[in-house]
């Protein structure tokens, strides 16, 4: 059946295939006793986009010379630019550490098969290039064999981020893969300061489809900071995550209400890069110890975290007028849920602790109740020891 | 004796005798070689009895307070008993323990929110902030209707007036204190006789009597901040927080220790919920306060016939 198939189909396109070709397929013509090599299926070529070449557009072999396992393919005659890309990427630059199963161009974008990426069926269609990436990336053989790839685990993160979940599960072009991000024939490493997920061009990355919020987060302390070469601010990823980077409302997400004050301390509470920067270091610890916190703690997210007063991607330092937390805004930031509170109190001293003299009477009533509370349990104690011990003696 | 209590008897002594040798040989390394095998052999002998009396004494314990034999005082069922707690102060009581357990169980969690328990408690057992919150502001309303009854009581009645006369604490209370301790220490042969209120009591009625006012204050500053400023909210936050520490430890070590634990009333006094005192309870736990109410009826038995002799005399 499948080779009458492939005999109409032959003579339907045969004005495609060149005489020449005809001569290559006395040989290769498919049948069972040959090795899958050595027989090619026409109808799979005549259906592909490279369906008006001829094998030796791509074959530059010489049929007259034996030319057995002789299996090149040059793609970079006319792909010259992708080509190029692919040159500089980490899949080639591996060939010299010999590792195993580098892909070429073949590996990602099929033979004889090859489709347009626009055709829905084409292994590098938008939605089935993921597939394709992955299944390299998920073989723990790699990822145990080049020590610099992360695993299965966080590479697969991304079918359920909120990426992939648009585009896997909901169809939505628009929602980027894996090449969106790392580039389709070079995909650089994230160390090269060429490659798109460097951390001073991750902003731009990002801002392909996020134009506003890169805008937002360019002007911003830490945008600003990056960009004038302080490798330590935070950029897109360091708070949304990499592959499992999910929506903020996702209970999951780093971003989520009650997750947000965890992701601020990787940096906010971090012994080298406050003391690198002369930030205060006991913001998040103060923060856990206020209402806020507590509440956060307890799941509750209509209290305030971090982000509420200070600002998501347009994060100021206090002293610019920009700043949420500006003398000139402060009463409105806190007035977004404090509508009855008075003024005096967004004028008033935050992130302050109980622990430390300079909160004024909060240090002073700590004081007292650490002394009183022991002294007085300590009193309890003996004086249940004393009525213990002659209880005994009375028995005796 | 019969064959089975000398052969227990037996038993015990091979016990004691193996437990005294094992003490030998594991102190051997410790003891001066020159001491006396005798010297030696007593004091091994002295330890083994320690050990077995400490335990009777633990077993007797743990009887004592997990069976429902009670020990050889167990009153007589037709016993004489005294209203001590009448029946508006055992409510008072009854909505303040409501109240101030659902303020602890609603507001101790906060003090520690990173604790499994504390997540437990608002999240699984009250559902969230949201409702643990109110269940701890409708407690508090609770608290201080008792606050408010209380003092009432203590203005406006004659048996809250009188008591809470007998509540101000005198320079006997701290005479008896120390008595007390003096007791505990061996160098009293007995404790001190105690009137309607011994200084444990007025301890336990002072500290909640502070213990309200700071935390009604304090709280309501906390629940009406708009009408104050971040300064004193932020005091008052602190003090609220450790106040309440400070009461959830006092009730556990102090008041459940006198009305639960102790030996003498476990598992529980049951004062709180009839009110009543027997006679010999009363005798031996306010043996002034008893003989007071004895003084008082003799003297009344002695104006009624006093009355009667008078009334027969102007009538003849």
């Amino acid at each position: 059946m499948n080779r009458y198939i492939a005999f109409v189909a032959l003579l339907l396109f045969a004005g495609s295939l060149s005489a020449q070709d005809d001569a290559c397929l006395v040989c290769h013509k498919p049948s069972p006793a040959k090795t899958k090599a050595q027989q090619v299926d026409t109808a799979t070529i005549v259906g592909s986009v490279h369906a008006k070449l001829g094998c030796r557009e791509c074959h530059a072999v010489d049929p007259k010379v034996n030319h057995k396992g002789n299996r090149t393919v040059f793609c970079a005659r006319c792909h010259e630019a992708e080509a190029a890309g692919f040159n500089k990427s980490p899949h080639v630059e591996g060939r010299q550490a010999s590792i195993e199963k580098l892909p070429t161009c073949i590996t990602c974008h099929g033979g004889h098969d090859i489709l347009a990426i626009a055709d829905p069926a084409s292994r590098t269609n938008h939605k089935n290039s993921v597939r394709v990436c992955i299944q390299c990336h998920e073989d723990q053989n790699l990822t145990e064999q080049v020590q610099q790839l992360p695993t299965a685990t966080v590479i697969k993160a991304y079918e359920n981020s909120v990426h992939g979940r648009a585009l896997l599960l909901d169809g939505d072009m628009n929602a980027p893969a894996c090449v969106d991000c790392h580039g389709s024939h070079s995909t650089l490493a994230s160390d090269n300061p060429e490659s798109p997920i460097y951390k001073t061009h991750i902003s731009a990355t990002c801002g392909r489809c996020h134009n506003d919020i890169e805008a937002k987060y360019d002007g911003s302390v830490h945008g600003a900071a990056l960009v004038n070469g302080v490798m330590e601010s935070p950029t897109c990823t360091s708070c949304h995550g990499e592959h499992n980077i999910r929506h903020p409302e996702d209970p999951d997400s780093r971003v989520f209400s009650t997750n947000i004050s965890k992701t601020c301390s990787d940096c906010h509470a971090a012994e080298k890069v406050v003391a690198k920067f002369g930030l205060k270091a006991d913001r998040i610890q103060t923060f856990k110890e206020s209402f806020h916190g507590v509440a956060t703690e307890f799941g509750d997210t209509r209290v305030a975290n971090c982000a509420s007063c200070h600002g998501v991607h347009d994060i100021y330092p206090q002293t610019d007028s920009r700043s949420m937390i500006n003398a000139a805004n402060i009463e409105s930031t806190c007035g977004q849920c404090h509508i009855d509170l008075p003024a005096s109190f967004a004028s008033a001293q935050v992130h302050e602790s109980a622990s430390e003299k300079e909160s004024g009477g909060e240090w002073y009533v700590r004081q007292f109740y650490v002394w009183f509370i022991s002294l007085l349990i300590l009193g309890f104690i003996i004086y249940r020891v004393l009525e213990y011990k002659r209880r005994v003696k009375r028995v005796e | 004796m019969d064959e089975r209590t000398h052969n227990a008897q037996a038993k015990r002594e091979q016990i004691i005798e193996d437990l005294t040798k094992a003490i030998v040989d594991a102190a051997q390394p410790h003891i001066d070689p020159s001491t006396p095998r005798e010297e030696i052999d007593k004091r091994a002998k002295e330890i083994t009895e320690r050990l077995q009396f400490e335990s009777n004494i633990a077993l007797s314990e743990l009887v004592t307070r997990f069976s429902r034999i009670k020990p050889a005082t167990e009153q007589p069922a037709q016993e004489r008993t005294y209203i001590r707690f009448g029946r508006n102060f055992r409510a008072q009581h009854m909505l303040m323990f409501m109240s101030v357990i659902l303020l602890i169980l609603t507001g101790m969690p906060l003090k520690f929110p990173e604790f499994g328990i504390s997540k437990f408690m608002i999240v699984t057992v009250f559902g969230g902030l949201q409702n643990s919150t109110l269940i701890h502001r409708i407690a508090a309303v609770g608290l201080i209707i008792v606050g408010v009854w209380h003092v009432g009581y203590i203005a406006f009645s004659r048996m809250g007036r009188r008591d809470f006369w007998l509540m101000i604490p005198r320079p006997h209370d701290a005479k008896d204190f120390f008595h007390t301790l003096m007791y505990y220490l061996g160098r009293k042969p007995s404790g001190p006789k105690f009137g309607r209120f011994s200084f444990i009591e007025k301890f336990d009625y002072w500290a909640v009597y502070w213990g309200m006012v700071v935390m009604i204050g304090s709280g309501l500053i906390l629940w009406f901040k708009e009408m104050f400023n971040k300064g004193l909210f932020d005091i008052a936050r602190e003090a609220h927080s450790d106040e309440g520490l400070l009461a959830t430890l006092a009730i556990i070590i102090w008041h459940f220790y006198n009305v639960h634990f102790n030996p003498e009333v476990f598992p529980m006094s049951w004062v709180w919920w009839n009110g009543k005192l027997t006679e010999s309870q009363l005798k031996h736990h306010h043996p002034l306060e008893y003989a007071e109410i004895i003084n008082a009826e003799r003297k009344e038995v002695e104006l009624r016939a006093e009355k009667q002799s008078t009334g027969a005399e102007s009538e003849s």
